[in-house]
């Protein structure tokens, strides 16, 4: 294909809308593996970065960078689309260099996979639609701690101290470091978009700062 | 017979006394009698703790017994006797009096079968009671109501003539029920000789028991005769922490010279639970009752459980309808499981199999019954991976190996389920084969939303490419497609041509196993001899000699290739974590297996053993659930039928245990299913679940039965005889 050809490609991917159907509770692998077929289905070669193009216009919701939504996460898309349909479940053939293609195996998953996004077919189980990023890791231990669980069983005032700090990562003797923490957490919080985990933030600073002041 | 001058009503409602008692007496009309020998037992008991009486203590029971007709009864005491305010207490439902063996004890409505229950039981019933020289009749109408004759008046001598009652003392009379059908006065002695409530106070030597015959004036001193005793088995006192508090029991098992009648109330073998001296409360095996291995045990749980029965908050330990001890009261399970753990152990060193079961495969099938009961279990109680609006494939596309099945699933949206609903499955390939079922229909309306058929896939050809297709009849033709491809299988493709497939494996600490040696069919030559050769700490025969005739090797041939399963071993225990090799030399070919020692892996599970038990049973198999062991008993008629001459490979025999053993099993899952309250298995008549277990386990029979079928023909197939199960 030519130059003009190629600028067509291009044109066509950039005419690529959100897919208005929820995509959310599907797995990337199976966004991924819908985009080639996209691409495949519009006479389109699938190179990687037509893929990585096709994949985030597709389901931004799903392959943005953390903090960065008009990005598309191509780490997330080379994995799923290289490391997972191609080595591990088959659906796709080739490599970043060659390009890919679906396999005959893929063509039973794809069906499967539009089926799904239709809602004819759902799925039992949902997907995480943030990528593991250091905010999402803190953000998922902080969720696990004892002073954010009794916060969202509303029992604020069996909270300790000792158990913000613990939270917060913090050791017990650190008055310095709750600010520079509080801080981390609270931009964390704000890139994943967690307002639980937000609210939580403001409420351990109050009590901090109160604990200081008594 | 006295005379009735007035009546006091009743306190409570005729339909408890016959949903509870009248059923008690119904199942065992001895009962009666035997309740008010109790009571004038117990009034003795309570004098002679007053220090008022001394033994023998005399209790005269007479009958007058009937062709046509049950008998009437007298039970007549010198005891306490009673005055009218006792008397009213006695007769009364729901009070608490201080009447029983232990002075201190609560008998109530609730607690027990009283005096007043007995006396309802009997027609025409009258108690006449002196005491200190004051007489008072009463009768209990079925109603409830209360018949009063005389009142406090002075006994007069001829009323004491007439009934027998030299100072003070009680007689219960009246004409036992239509179901009470013993007609004799031989047979009703020994009846009450043999009755289990009756068996501590007949052998306490302080009570004298007389059954008198009215018109033969022959009189019987009942008294009981225990076992002949071979062998003490137990004898062991132990504890039950029940609410933070320990009592103390006293367990007795003996075996008898001679097999013994079973189960209540005239049985021999078992254990008698009893608390006091002569308090009997229940007469049984726990889980093993009328297990033909215990016949000829029999024995005693003394239970000093005074202070439960004493506590009117606690609930009874005897349950409602007075069977027995309630097995659900969380004492008498504790109790229950402490006897089982012990008459397990008496079974143990009493029996031990003389066959056993191929291990390997024993294991195999094991982890493949639990594998299904968890597919049974995921499908009632978890969702299916996927919801479709109709029906689709998981997975939608699988890659089978040759000769090698393969179990995929069709999620079927039970909306679309109507009564003559069916979905017919077709390969694309010949040589792709849809192995069960061709057709699928769901017989009865579903009650979870989306069911789950497996469907079993099988290929010979290697390379082969299809789809299985699922198309809906009658009003539809929906379809939906399953991809498949049929891989190579690396047993038909040794390297050079004779190989360990696979080359590496893992073989459990002190264990056995065997491995596969492959060797190409163009491969083998004139001849015969394979050298192995193993390294420490494993083990293997030195040579494996390839079948002579070129039939028996066709025997051995999966395609184009001869498999062996060459056995290998570990020597000893402690090798885990150890690596060794065995290597395989055949002419100028060499195959190497690595073999690593693993710990034993836990079987967790419904299911951890399978033994062919020596044990003497009515039941041909059965599933112990605490223990998770499938039992079959080679000692049943049935079984023994079977088992002669080269039994191991006719058909009748193999398909015979194999049948028996997967109802049982069935059987197992369904009911731990109920237990475990699987959406699969509703029961909606809690009282009389028998029927729809019945169906579901017909339904599992169809669904699961053939694929246990032969599971446990191969298993029976491997049977050995001469080798320690235990």
């Amino acid at each position: 294909m030519g130059q003009t050809g190629m600028k067509k490609d291009e044109d066509v991917i950039r005419g690529v809308a959100e897919y208005e159907g929820n995509y959310l509770s599907l797995d990337k692998d199976r966004l991924v593996l819908f985009a080639v077929g996209l691409l495949e289905s519009k006479k389109i070669e699938p190179t990687f970065d037509k893929i990585v193009v096709t994949t985030f216009r597709l389901f931004p919701k799903k392959f943005s960078l953390i903090g960065f939504a008009e990005y598309p996460d191509g780490r997330t898309i080379y994995y799923c689309a290289y490391n997972h349909c191609t080595l591990d479940k088959k659906w796709l053939f080739g490599n970043v260099q060659s390009g890919f293609k679906v396999t005959e195996r893929g063509k039973y998953f794809l069906d499967e996979t539009k089926k799904m996004l239709e809602g004819k077919i759902l799925l039992t189980r949902t997907h995480q639609v943030i990528a593991r990023r250091k905010e999402t890791t803190f953000i998922t231990i902080l969720k696990k701690t004892n002073a954010y669980k009794k916060y969202v069983q509303s029992k604020k005032e069996a909270i300790g101290r000792a158990e913000i700090l613990e939270a917060l990562m913090l050791p017990p003797n650190s008055k310095s470091l709750i600010q520079t923490h509080l801080k981390k957490y609270l931009e964390y919080a704000n890139r994943v978009n967690d307002s639980s985990v937000v609210e939580f933030l403001r409420f351990a600073e109050d009590k901090l700062k109160g604990d200081n002041n008594a | 017979m006295p005379e009735e001058r007035k009546t006091e009503i009743g306190e409570v409602h005729p339909k408890y006394w016959e949903r509870t008692v009248r059923e008690a007496f119904k199942n065992d009309p001895y009962r009666i009698v035997v309740e008010l020998v109790k009571n004038a037992a117990d009034s003795y008991t309570r004098l002679e703790k007053k220090g008022n009486l001394k033994p023998p203590f005399e209790i005269h029971v007479k009958f007058v017994c009937r062709k046509k007709d049950s008998p009437s009864i007298e039970v007549l005491d010198n005891a306490e006797g009673m005055d009218s305010r006792k008397l009213k207490e006695a007769l009364k439902y729901g009070t608490q009096t201080s009447m029983g063996e232990d002075t201190e004890a609560i008998t109530s409505a609730e607690k027990g079968i009283g005096l007043k229950d007995a006396m309802m039981a009997l027609e025409d019933n009258w108690l006449i009671t002196v005491k200190d020289g004051l007489i008072n009749e009463r009768k209990k109408h079925l109603d409830f109501r209360t018949g009063i004759g005389k009142e406090d008046e002075p006994v007069t001598e001829e009323e004491r003539e007439q009934w027998e009652i030299r100072n003070n003392g009680t007689v219960v009379m009246g004409r036992l029920p239509d179901y009470f059908h013993d007609r004799k006065f031989a047979t009703v002695c020994e009846h009450l000789q043999q009755h289990f409530l009756m068996r501590k106070l007949l052998e306490n030597t302080k009570y004298k028991i007389c059954a008198i015959d009215s018109f033969t004036k022959e009189k019987k001193l009942l008294e009981h005769v225990p076992p002949k005793l071979e062998q003490q088995l137990v004898n062991e006192t132990f504890e039950i922490e029940y609410n933070k508090t320990k009592y103390q029991i006293h367990l007795l098992i003996n075996r008898s010279t001679d097999g013994l009648p079973q189960g209540k109330p005239f049985g021999e073998s078992g254990l008698l639970f009893f608390y006091g001296e002569y308090s009997v409360v229940d007469f049984t095996l726990c889980r093993f009752d009328r297990d033909i291995s215990f016949s000829k045990c029999f024995g005693e749980v003394k239970m000093e459980v005074e202070t439960i029965i004493r506590d009117t908050t606690e609930s009874p330990l005897v349950d409602e309808k007075r069977r027995g001890l309630d097995p659900e009261h969380p004492f008498n399970r504790k109790l229950f499981d402490e006897i089982n753990q012990r008459l397990r152990e008496v079974q143990e060193k009493e029996e031990a199999s003389k066959y056993s079961f191929d291990e390997d495969i024993k294991k195999d099938i094991i982890t493949e019954l639990n594998k299904i009961y968890k597919e049974i279990r995921g499908s009632g109680l978890l969702e299916p991976p996927i919801k479709p609006a109709t029906f689709a494939f998981y997975p939608v596309y699988v890659s089978l190996k040759e000769y090698e099945p393969r179990i995929v699933s069709l999620i079927i949206n039970s909306s679309v389920v109507t009564d003559d609903f069916e979905i017919s499955l077709q390969s694309t390939n010949q040589d792709i084969i849809i192995k069960r079922p061709k057709i699928v229909k769901i017989e009865e309306k579903p009650r979870e939303k989306f069911i789950l058929k497996q469907i079993e896939l099988y290929s010979e050809k290697a390379g082969m490419k299809g789809e299985i297709i699922a198309t809906r009849f009658p009003y539809s033709l929906d379809s939906e497609r399953m991809g498949v491809e049929v891989l190579e299988n690396p047993i038909f493709s040794p390297t050079n041509g004779f190989a360990f497939v696979p080359d590496k494996t893992a073989i459990v600490d002190g264990g056995e196993k065997k491995v596969d040696l492959c060797i190409d069919r163009v491969a083998i030559r004139d001849t015969r001899k394979i050298t192995l050769v193993s390294s420490e700490p494993v083990s293997c025969p030195g040579e494996w000699l390839l079948p002579d005739k070129e039939e028996n090797l066709q025997k051995c041939m999966i395609k184009n290739v001869v498999k062996m399963e060459i056995p290998i071993k570990v020597k000893g225990t402690d090798h885990i974590g150890e690596k060794a090799n065995v290597k395989a030399l055949y002419e100028d070919k060499v195959g190497n297996v690595n073999v690593t020692v693993v710990p034993e892996p836990l079987i967790t599970g419904l299911f951890r053993d399978i033994r062919f038990s020596a044990k003497n049973t009515e039941r041909i198999c059965d599933f112990i659930r605490e223990e998770g062991v499938l039992e079959v008993y080679y000692n049943h008629s049935l079984i023994r039928k079977y088992m002669t001459k080269n039994f191991r490979n006719r058909l009748d025999y193999l398909v015979f245990i194999a049948d028996t053993m997967t109802r049982e099993v069935i059987r197992a899952f369904v009911t731990s299913g109920i237990e475990e309250s699987l959406s699969k298995f509703p029961i909606f008549d809690l009282d009389h679940p028998e029927k729809q277990i019945d169906m579901y386990v017909l339904r599992e029979y169809y669904e699961n039965g053939p694929r246990m079928h032969e599971m446990f023909m191969n298993l029976a197939r491997t049977l050995k005889l001469g080798e320690e199960n235990n």
